[in-house]
């Protein structure tokens, strides 16, 4: 493309990509350890104020600032690739898991489902589902074949589409029995050496969640148990199943993504209580709060700034969206996810 | 016992001489042949062109895997040879029935042929005196269908053993099992891992002065790797080294003479990792044993750590990707070496060890050659660890050599996986120059025979990414051929002179074994289904018949009931390389089979899965 389009996306980037910056200033407010940072967890049963928490080595800032450095270099290429308009849009064509609460379902149950709508909505079309189980493969088989343009949510830093302004940032979540009065908030917490836990296992070489990797770092491996992310697909919503193990006291705690089990919480038969995991960048660099955007086709800038646009304006509803299904959400020290764009 | 000669130029293999008398002895009357000191009875070859002379050695027989604990995956018959063998003819064939990955070495003991299938580890009897090989047996181990979940790359057992009129064999889930020969009654069972772990088994078992030796598999999963001796009669465990950890777990005592300095010291299996790691550093051993009855020593080697990012485990990370020598008898370590420290690629050091006596430097040494993973060929002298050759026998940019004073790997540090750097062009990818698919040895060229891969991958750490619905951080690799556009290879090697002496190009990796005959006939099979005889001394095609189903098994060969020689293979395409057919990838994933997909997206329309027993003679 153009040099002077590339210079504008390069003077552009810190500005309108603000929340590629997010786990860096979130590195960097850790490292301060200043009393700034309020940074809640909004959940129905649980609203909490987080410990102080302790100072992370430079590594994390080191690691946060190549993340930086890649995003932002991410966000300039997929500028160059910027293409001729195409056809005026018929419909919002969405990938979508059809068996995933909260999330998503066939029956435009989850929360991605109603965001897609309120999305729809604004842009005047009609939405329209390609329906595909979310685990390897799906972006390959939806998004980059062309089958729908855009995914509801994807880590912002996400390598294979180009994401849009996160619209959450969520944390992975310590999840027990209300009446245990556990109280966990850290994975340095000792009682967790003698708790019967449970993770969610990736399965691939040099993949697995990030509580998979950090229990098992402090050597906590005979009292985890591995709840595979993939389950069960004749069964509904099979990620849930570390959540009903909580419930079945097969486990004392379950350590999941937040609004998985912020959802299913909710919906438990039992009180169950929720706790963000601290610290939120474990060492070496093992995050476990990610911001959460939609992903469209590396190409589709023009789409993703619409959503942008989109996603702020309907910022509000948005809230109130993941209020209503529970979605644990993690502040950034500036007090706001979205408004930091000037 | 076996003794080293000053041969000169004369090429030595006194351990197939060994071998054979030990296989002999076995058959008849195991326990004597355990428990007398075996004289040998050494038979000289000559490095080029001699035939083997001593036929009346080979039994016929083929009790395990690699044929004997020399593990040269050679017979020394010699009815099809190169000048008859373009009218082998199939005699007759066998469905086992299962659609998984077949690697396993059909066994031949007594007139029986024994196979077990990829999951759920169903063992035949097949009779051979009958016309077509009827049925005698079959065995039914029922596995825990959990254990499917898992397998890292496809169910795959790598065979069973014969050994004092009992068949030996582990299952998925992990348990080893003892059967009698001749009915296919169950003696015992042993369940000696817990899937729930992660643990699971592919490996075959070798059977050594009455210990049955069984090592897990599932570092993905972060289990920690150990090696186990059962006893042949009652299945009760009687010693489990462990690969990572404490000394006292790793079987680590004053006998330990590791070579080099960097292998020396306390607990390094607990100093070279980072608090706790070693706990889930894996290591496991899913490959091949080796024995030297002279020194009463096993051989053996480690896979990688997992499932730690590199990153995750500064250290040398011991005693991962490296090669144990043992006593059997105890399971305490003589010495260690390390072929991959700190690996970067999943480099799993777990392929076979030819044990031979070879001509280096005007002496006679007793050697290991092996071609490793990482694209070398070692030959290591087997009393002491030592690295006395390390030649590359395939594209490399990982690394740059081992250096022979220090015995450590030079590693590149351009490939070395960092955050957020996209790292392309490393060779050899994650399966590496050569996987678990064992190699042949011949005595009458002198040459090792390797059937490997020629792929080269793009590795991007620490990629943010996504499973339903959610986040985490994790490494994504996509394979694709090396130079030339190969993506596999059948090659001849000199371990001698440490060249390759002739290479034939394969479209897919070559991921069945090798077997060398005394006809000067070699044998193996290609993932699209050819099942293939070349001339030992040029390579030229001989042969080839065409399979139902691609073949990643272990070729064998045997003396019928009716004096005639016969060679069977196992085809049934799958294991890590063909997962994207066994288990019906989808070929548009690139980084399916963890990143294998990408370089086969082309097998599904080349060959379909499919478990058969093919047998071929001379009419």
């Amino acid at each position: 493309m153009s040099s002077p389009f590339l210079k504008r996306s390069r003077r552009r980037c810190p500005r309108h990509y603000p929340t590629n910056f997010s786990l860096s200033s979130l590195a960097q407010a850790v490292l301060r350890g200043s009393a700034r940072h309020d940074w809640r967890v909004r959940q129905t049963k649980v609203y909490r104020t987080l410990a102080r928490t302790p100072a992370l080595p430079v590594l994390v800032a080191l690691a946060a600032i190549a993340l930086l450095s890649l995003s932002c270099t991410r966000s300039r290429g997929s500028s160059e690739q910027v293409t001729a308009p195409t056809q005026p849009r018929t419909a919002l064509r969405v990938c979508s898991d059809p068996n995933n609460l909260p999330f998503s379902n066939e029956r435009g149950e989850g929360f991605e489902n109603k965001l897609a709508e309120i999305i729809g909505r604004d842009m005047g079309l009609k939405v329209e589902y390609t329906w595909w189980a979310q685990r390897r493969g799906f972006f390959r088989n939806t998004l980059k074949a062309g089958a729908c343009d855009v995914v509801m949510g994807v880590p912002a830093a996400f390598e294979m589409a180009l994401t849009t302004s996160p619209y959450y940032r969520s944390t992975y979540v310590f999840v027990s029995r209300t009446n245990r009065h556990l109280a966990i908030s850290s994975l340095d917490d000792p009682q967790l050496r003698t708790l019967r836990l449970g993770v969610q296992m990736v399965g691939d070489d040099f993949s697995n969640s990030p509580p998979a990797h950090a229990l098992s770092r402090r050597g906590m491996i005979q009292n985890v148990k591995g709840y595979t992310l993939y389950g069960d697909y004749s069964k509904p919503n099979p990620p849930a199943e570390i959540i009903d193990a909580v419930e079945k006291n097969d486990i004392d705690v379950g350590i999941a993504w937040g609004p998985m089990a912020g959802y299913f919480a909710r919906h438990a038969r039992l009180p169950l209580t929720l706790t963000p995991v601290t610290p939120q960048i474990d060492q070496p660099f093992l995050p476990f709060v990610f911001d959460i955007s939609m992903g469209v086709r590396r190409e589709d800038v023009a789409l993703k700034e619409q959503l942008d646009r989109i996603l702020d304006k309907h910022r509000a509803d948005i809230e109130e969206l993941l209020d209503d299904y529970g979605v644990p959400r993690v502040g950034g020290p500036e007090g706001s996810r979205m408004n930091a764009r000037n | 016992m076996q003794r080293a000669r000053d041969g000169g130029s004369r090429f030595l293999l006194s351990t197939l001489g060994i071998v054979l008398s030990l296989i002999l002895f076995s058959t008849c009357s195991p326990r004597r042949a355990t428990q007398n000191n075996l004289q040998p009875n050494e038979t000289n070859y000559q490095n080029s062109g001699a035939h083997l002379s001593s036929t009346e050695q080979e039994d016929g027989q083929w009790p395990m895997p690699a044929k004997n604990y020399s593990s040269t995956r050679f017979s020394g018959l010699n009815e099809i040879n190169s000048g008859n063998a373009q009218s082998l003819k199939l005699a007759w064939t066998f469905s086992t029935g299962v659609l998984r990955g077949h690697e396993a070495a059909p066994i031949v003991v007594n007139n029986t042929m024994y196979i077990v299938t990829p999951y759920p580890n169903i063992v035949y009897a097949l009779d051979l005196t009958q016309p077509g090989a009827p049925l005698k047996w079959k065995f039914e181990p029922n596995p825990a269908s959990a254990s499917q979940g898992v397998a890292c790359c496809d169910f795959v057992n790598r065979g069973l053993v014969y050994y004092d009129n009992r068949i030996y064999f582990n299952t998925l889930d992990d348990q080893t099992i003892a059967l009698d020969a001749a009915t296919g009654n169950e003696v015992w069972r042993t369940k000696v891992g817990e899937i729930n772990l992660g643990e699971s088994i592919t490996m075959a078992p070798l059977v050594v002065n009455g210990k049955v030796l069984v090592g897990n598999s599932g570092g993905e999963f972060g289990v920690r790797g150990w090696l186990t001796a059962l006893d042949a009669g009652s299945g009760k465990v009687v010693w489990k080294a462990y690969h990572t950890g404490p000394d006292a777990d790793v079987l680590i005592g004053s006998n330990f003479k590791p070579f080099y300095p960097q292998d020396q010291g306390k607990d390094l299996g607990v100093a070279s990792w980072p608090a706790d790691a070693w706990k889930i550093g894996g290591g496991t051993t899913w490959g091949w044993i080796s024995y030297d009855p002279d020194q009463n020593l096993i051989f053996y080697g480690t896979a990688n750590p997992g499932p730690w990012n590199p990153d995750q485990r500064p250290g040398d990370n011991k005693w991962t990707c490296g090669i144990f020598a043992r006593n059997p008898d105890t399971g305490e370590a003589r010495w260690f070496y390390q072929f991959t420290p700190h690996d970067l690629h999943d480099y799993d050091g777990i392929n076979e060890q030819i044990l031979l006596d070879l001509p280096i430097n005007g002496q006679t040494r007793k050697v290991i050659v092996r071609p490793e993973r990482n694209g070398y060929v070692y030959v290591l002298d087997r009393t002491t660890g030592q690295v006395l050759s390390a030649n590359p026998f395939a594209y490399i940019t990982s690394t740059k050599g081992v250096d022979l004073n220090t015995g450590r790997l030079i590693e590149n540090p351009e490939m070395k996986p960092e955050v957020g750097k996209v790292v392309r062009n490393i060779c050899p990818a994650s399966p590496g120059a050569k996987d678990w698919q064992p190699s042949a040895f011949s005595p009458n060229t002198g040459l090792v025979y390797i059937p490997h891969q020629n792929l080269c991958m793009d590795s991007e750490s620490l990629e943010a990414n996504y499973i339903a619905g959610t986040p985490y951080v994790g490494m994504n690799a996509r394979m694709y051929a090396g130079p030339g556009g190969n993506r596999g290879e059948f090659l001849a090697w000199d371990p001698v002179n440490g060249k390759k002496v002739w290479a034939l190009p394969e479209k897919f990796p070559v991921w069945s074994g090798a077997l060398a005959t005394a006809g000067d006939v070699v044998f193996y099979g290609t993932m699209d289904g050819w099942f293939k005889a070349v001339d030992a001394h040029s390579g030229n095609l001989l042969w080839q018949f065409k399979c139902g189903s691609g073949i990643i098994g272990q070729p064998i060969s045997y003396k019928g009931p009716d004096g005639k020689q016969y060679i069977a293979i196992l085809a049934g395409v799958g294991g890590w390389s063909g997962a994207i057919v066994a288990g019906g990838l989808d070929p548009r994933d690139a980084t399916g089979a963890l990143g294998f997909n990408n370089a086969m997206s082309d097998l599904p329309n080349a060959t379909t899965k499919g478990g058969m027993l093919y047998v071929f003679s001379l009419p």
